[in-house]
């Protein structure tokens, strides 16, 4: 088949990938753990997310930039992420074979 | 009895717990209750064992004190919620201080500082909103959370003493 790194996004990868595009331009920590859970009911730890991020840059399908300090905060600034060309292509292939995977499943009444 | 003096009876307890709670602090009262709670179990375990009264009839006896701890226990949660709703002073409160610094020790590097910043807004906003139990108890759960993947990945790749010494190396050098 295709590039074998990009067909190994976890199922979190995927998440925090589309939570990325959808709170674009003010994807950061607090924004995507709320997205995620607003749209999948899950929850996952900051330091979880973090963590993902921090993998999801290392590997090239993320960029990130560091935004201004706020006192509510303590002082301490925002990093942003923003999902490269690379990413895209990468989410896309991996929601393709999900898809093709899901396929035209036979409906369960019918068996 | 009739659902109306239930009601009545229960908002009348109510009141007076609400009153005792804000003479002798949240604090004081939680302690009293969970000292009550432990010296009730103690004694259901000596009547146990050497009474030697029915594991059923004991097993109702406990459960009817859990029942009723929890309920005041939650109404602990509800009243400090709604005087901390009152005040809304969010921006000056503190995060747990043991917590933020286990959190630190297990934090990468290159995102400690913003991982701290999100986590802090986060429980400034459940202090604003939910009050300063919740926010600290939802704080406590997020470090949890957080390390146990990397807490069970060091343990498993240095073993308890490497780990050990892993820790010591990391604070002193923080």
């Amino acid at each position: 088949m295709s590039n074998p790194r990009i067909d190994d996004l976890t199922a979190i990868e995927q998440h925090l990938m589309l939570a990325v595009m959808r709170k674009r331009p003010n994807a950061y920590g607090v924004s995507i753990k709320e997205e995620i859970e607003l749209r999948t009911e899950r929850s996952y730890s900051l330091g979880t997310i973090y963590t993902v991020l921090q993998r999801l840059t290392d590997r090239g399908f993320l960029t990130s930039r560091s935004g201004e300090a706020s006192a509510e905060r303590g002082g301490r600034a925002k990093m942003f992420f923003e999902i490269t060309g690379e990413g895209q292509r990468a989410l896309s292939h991996s929601l393709r074979v999900l898809d093709r995977m899901r396929g035209p499943l036979v409906p369960q009444e019918a068996l | 009895m009739s659902r109306r003096f239930l009601t009545g009876f229960g908002r009348s307890m109510n009141a007076i717990f609400d009153s005792l709670l804000a003479k002798y602090g949240f604090v004081r009262i939680t302690l009293v209750i969970l000292a009550l709670f432990v010296s009730y179990t103690a004694g259901l375990l000596v009547m146990g064992l050497i009474a030697g009264l029915h594991t059923t009839l004991l097993l109702t006896i406990g459960g009817v004190g859990v029942a009723i701890s929890t309920m005041l226990i939650r109404r602990i949660v509800t009243y400090r919620s709604r005087r901390i709703g009152k005040r809304g002073n969010s921006v000056a409160a503190e995060p747990p201080v043991f917590a933020e610094s286990i959190a630190r020790l297990f934090a990468n590097k290159r995102t400690i500082e913003t991982e701290l910043g999100d986590r802090l807004e986060l429980f400034r906003e459940h202090y604003r909103t939910r009050g300063s139990f919740r926010a600290k108890l939802f704080y406590w759960i997020d470090v949890a959370n957080s390390i146990r993947p990397k807490l069970i990945a060091k343990l498993t790749q240095l073993g308890f003493f490497g780990f050990a010494a892993e820790l010591i190396r990391r604070y002193t050098s923080a």
